[in-house]
């Protein structure tokens, strides 16, 4: 494999409570060459950022106050890097979670973190393919380049994130008959993704690609 | 809305792929990275490896075979097959599956749900249920474990019940009676048990014909459906049953 000449290093967050490796498989895959570390000075000199989580909101945050990380990733992300919270990892950067009461967020998107509605939703945990419907000023965003507009995207959560700011939501799921959650938010270089774009199959790599292009 | 699922599984012995596959251009049709590689391009939402080995020392041949998958196929990949206590499921995750599918090792001790969910998340613990009808409990359905052969009592609804409770975040549901008949899904099992748990069922057993796998789709609730031999024979192609289904107006994912 002939991996891309590129400048940017692009870390992955080493944390206990996620695959890393599939992240990491799926950057190799599209030609990157990523490391997987907790360092400071890995993460400070990394280019791009990016913190895969599973699990519950708890035990992530904890691990990453224990490290020290939690005021690192806001320090980076306040000087301006490029970073992608997954699934977990996107709900870590909002102010606070049902999930996990009286632990605060990363408060770097305003707004909390709640559970599906199970009157709504039939199945929970929210399973399977479903697809994105992008908000209209993000449309012509790189992200979505060649992704086109009915991209279909795997799921596996109990929770979703709602953002104070409508403006910060990027696309919506239905989730349950006329139920759209928010499941991609964006603020300046940060980024949030509730699904799995390395276990998307090549929508979700082309978005991968797409997002890693941005640095 | 969510798309209906069409998941291809294979059984794994010793890190190759039991049952002969007929697949045409494929360099190694006993390699389950090769065929898993294969169904992805093919349009599968996900894929299931089901080990059969019966030691405990070909266990490394089995992470060998998920760590290779999971460096080329980008779709989610659900393993089972003898999985005991929760350092098991560690075990497999780390290798790169991303739901762990537990059958009788939950009968055995229904902790390995409850501790499983609660270290690693319900997101990737799958409870296998093989089940009979047999007449001898409450619903008349019972789970069976050790591939059909052994019976335990346990009403098929009240088990499914119970490790939904204890953090099963999926049910993958086998009709003993079904399996192997081509005769369709057992549709009124999967139906009782999906209207009675909040969390996706994964229908297996009986599929042989495309309208099998419309039939469990119209008329259960089933999220998903777990297809081997007809697959594997090449008697279906996964772009078959997805033209069909969306024809009936079943949603599915394009690929």
């Amino acid at each position: 494999m002939i991996l891309k000449k590129t400048n940017s290093q692009i870390c992955i967050l080493k944390s206990n409570f996620a695959n890393l490796y599939s992240v990491y498989n799926a950057c190799l895959s599209l030609g990157f060459q990523p490391i997987i570390s907790d360092n400071f000075t890995d993460i400070q000199n990394s280019d791009i950022l990016i913190f895969p989580g599973v699990g519950s909101f708890a035990p992530v945050k904890k691990e990453l106050d224990e490290k020290g990380l939690s005021s690192l990733i806001q320090a980076e992300v306040k000087k301006g890097k490029l970073f992608l919270g997954i699934c977990l990892g996107m709900q870590i950067l909002f102010e606070k979670s049902s999930e996990g009461l009286n632990i605060e967020g990363l408060g770097i998107f305003k707004g909390e973190v709640l559970p599906l509605n199970p009157q709504i939703v039939s199945r929970i945990p929210h399973i399977g393919w479903n697809e994105l419907h992008i908000q209209n000023n993000f449309k012509s965003h790189t992200i979505f380049n060649s992704v086109g507009s009915q991209a279909q995207v795997y799921f596996v959560h109990s929770y979703f994130c709602s953002p104070l700011d409508p403006k910060q939501i990027v696309a919506t799921t239905e989730a349950g008959t006329n139920y759209q959650i928010p499941v991609m938010v964006n603020q300046d270089n940060a980024y949030g993704m509730q699904f799995h774009p390395e276990r998307s199959g090549k929508t979700g790599l082309l978005m991968l690609k797409n997002f890693l292009n941005l640095a | 809305m969510l798309s209906k699922r069409i998941i291809p599984c294979l059984d794994v012995k010793e890190g190759r792929v039991v049952k002969g596959v007929n697949f045409l251009g494929l360099k190694d049709a006993g390699d389950p990275v090769e065929l898993a590689k294969q169904y992805n391009e093919s349009g599968a939402d996900e894929i299931c490896f089901l080990d059969i080995t019966a030691s405990i020392e070909a266990r490394s041949a089995l992470i060998n075979v998920i760590s290779r998958t999971a460096r080329e196929v980008f779709i989610p990949l659900t393993v089972g097959g003898g999985v005991q206590a929760p350092s098991d499921i560690g075990d497999l995750l780390r290798a790169g599956a991303d739901k762990v599918s537990i059958n009788s090792g939950a009968v055995k001790d229904i902790s390995v749900i409850s501790e499983g969910s609660r270290q690693y998340g319900s997101q990737c613990i799958v409870i296998a249920i093989d089940v009979k009808n047999s007449g001898n409990t409450r619903t008349g359905w019972e789970v069976f474990v050790k591939g059909g052969r052994a019976a335990t009592g346990l009403d098929a609804l009240d088990w499914a019940k119970k490790t939904v409770g204890a953090g099963a975040g999926e049910i993958l549901l086998t009709s003993m009676d079904a399996d192997g008949t081509k005769n369709g899904y057992d549709l009124p099992i999967t139906q009782l048990i999906a209207n009675e748990v909040n969390v996706s069922v994964i229908a297996s057993g009986g599929a042989g014909k495309l309208e099998h796998i419309i039939d469990v789709f119209r008329q259960t609730k089933a999220e998903a459906a777990l297809l081997a031999s007809l697959l594997h024979y090449g008697e279906l192609t996964i772009s078959q049953i997805k033209n069909a289904l969306k024809e009936n107006n079943i949603p599915i994912r394009n690929t």
